[in-house]
């Protein structure tokens, strides 16, 4: 039995080009995920029970069910109503739908950490509703959901290697278009693995880094990103 | 068309499809559950011989869960061809979940252990219990009920990964959606929505399962 590794070096641009297609679709979809995910979790807080139903019906149909069929669905079904998708952008609004639905669940804990007397002191100081969520309520969130995001974001990567069976050239794509023209099968697979490995190591280093600058000094450096961001629309 | 493609030699093959999904995440539990437990105890027993395997686990632990599935079969199913053990596919795709199982399951049940304080060893060995004693009647059974919610969470998301399997052949549900397309390509959405319900009632009913052990646990 003898190892042939230099089928990988050989290959490595390929291999680079696959695992940026994959981070550029986590990211889309984390992006993506976030947003659909404090929409979510504003909808399973509503008290209006149609809200509730349906942002409900949707965590639960996206979270109790695997990517691939969601993938498979979006790509084969979706024709049938004359919606043609790519490969990238079914692949994409797969995880970016099914994304938002562990989104929604990891906002929502995040929301109902947050105790009524938390707003009830900030509005006892005489803040402003926006005040309010600007200096207090959102930081606290935030503190609460990063962690369980970067988690997340993890689980992202290794979930989209899913979308190769749809033909999305990320990182999987790539590694069996090279066991197919190379037939080093095992060097191939093994090395993609430590690729995976490298890849999620790193991501979560510099999500971690940034969390940890930004939540250090929470009071000043969070409340200023949120405040600029507030500020801009607010007024 | 729907009636052709759910007729029920057709259903009979989504049925099969299920029973194989159930058959693989149910033996990767399993053994996620007996060797992760054990990977669990060897990474957090306080003793000196434990204490140098301990970086072995962690590795194991941090490798694979940091892997797709997807490629974890296909390394499995090529490096047992590899090393000549000749094994059906069914074998290897259990290998393969197996081994993130294990790595997940032992997660859990650290976390289950470390959860517990420290004084629960130091009264074990007070009462004159040794160290297996202690970690058979006082650690464990509390440890592993505390892993019981997040195991179930893990669970569900084993069925749904069990669907990678179709990658190198195994008729279970998701293949099954996939050899019914062949036949009826214009019936996709109908075929993947009926998977997908599928796989929505096997894995629904168990998060009730979860949301009861975990009040369970709280109540206590």
């Amino acid at each position: 039995m003898q190892l042939y590794f230099r089928v990988i070096l050989r290959n490595l641009p390929e291999f680079i080009r696959g695992a940026s297609l994959t981070l550029y679709i986590c990211t889309l979809a984390m992006l993506g995920g976030f947003i659909i995910g404090v929409l979510g979790a504003l909808g399973r807080r509503s008290r209006r029970r149609l809200v509730w139903f349906l942002s409900t019906a949707y965590v639960n149909l996206f979270r109790n069910t695997p990517l691939l069929v969601q993938a498979y669905l979006f790509y084969f079904g979706l024709p049938s109503f004359g919606i043609n998708l790519t490969s990238i952008q079914a692949g994409l609004l797969a995880l970016t739908v099914n994304n938002g639905g562990y989104m929604t669940e990891i906002v929502r804990g995040g929301m109902n950490a947050i105790h009524r007397n938390e707003v009830d002191a900030a509005l006892a100081l005489g803040m402003s509703t926006r005040q309010m969520l600007q200096y207090v309520v959102i930081p606290h969130v935030f503190r609460l959901v990063y962690p369980p995001m970067v988690n997340q974001f993890v689980l992202l990567i290794l979930g989209s290697s899913v979308l190769a069976l749809i033909g999305m050239e990320e990182l999987t794509f790539k590694a069996r278009m090279i066991e197919a023209y190379t037939f080093r099968a095992f060097e191939v697979y093994l090395s993609t693995m430590l690729m995976y490995v490298i890849l999620t190591v790193i991501t979560t280093g510099i999500l971690r880094i940034i969390g940890w600058r930004a939540l250090r000094g929470e009071k000043s450096y969070l409340s200023a990103v949120v405040g600029k961001l507030f500020g801009r629309f607010g007024r | 068309m729907i009636e052709n493609i759910f007729s029920l030699t057709n259903l009979k093959l989504l049925g099969r499809g299920a029973a194989m999904t159930l058959l693989l995440a149910s033996v990767g539990v399993t053994a996620g559950a007996i060797f992760g437990t054990v990977l669990a105890v060897v990474r957090t027993y306080p003793a000196r011989a434990f204490r140098l395997m301990t970086p072995l686990v962690w590795l194991y632990v941090e490798i694979f869960r940091r892997t797709p599935l997807l490629i974890l079969i296909l390394l499995t199913y090529f490096g047992l061809a590899l090393a000549k053990v000749e094994v059906s596919n069914v074998v290897v795709a259990i290998v393969a979940i197996s081994i993130t199982s294990i790595a997940y399951m032992c997660e859990n049940v650290r976390a289950g252990i470390e959860s517990l304080p420290r004084a629960q060893w130091d009264a074990g060995f007070a009462l004159g219990m040794h160290g297996w004693q202690t970690l058979f009647y006082i650690i464990l059974p509390q440890a592993l009920r505390l892993a019981i919610p997040p195991s179930i969470g893990f669970m569900q998301s084993l069925i749904k990964d069990t669907s990678m399997a179709t990658i190198i052949g195994i008729v279970e549900l998701t293949h099954a959606g996939v050899i019914l397309r062949y036949r009826f390509p214009l019936g996709s959405f109908y075929i993947f929505g009926a998977v997908m319900i599928a796989y929505f009632l096997i894995c629904y009913p168990l998060s009730w399962a979860g949301d009861f052990a975990e009040r369970r646990l709280r109540r206590e």
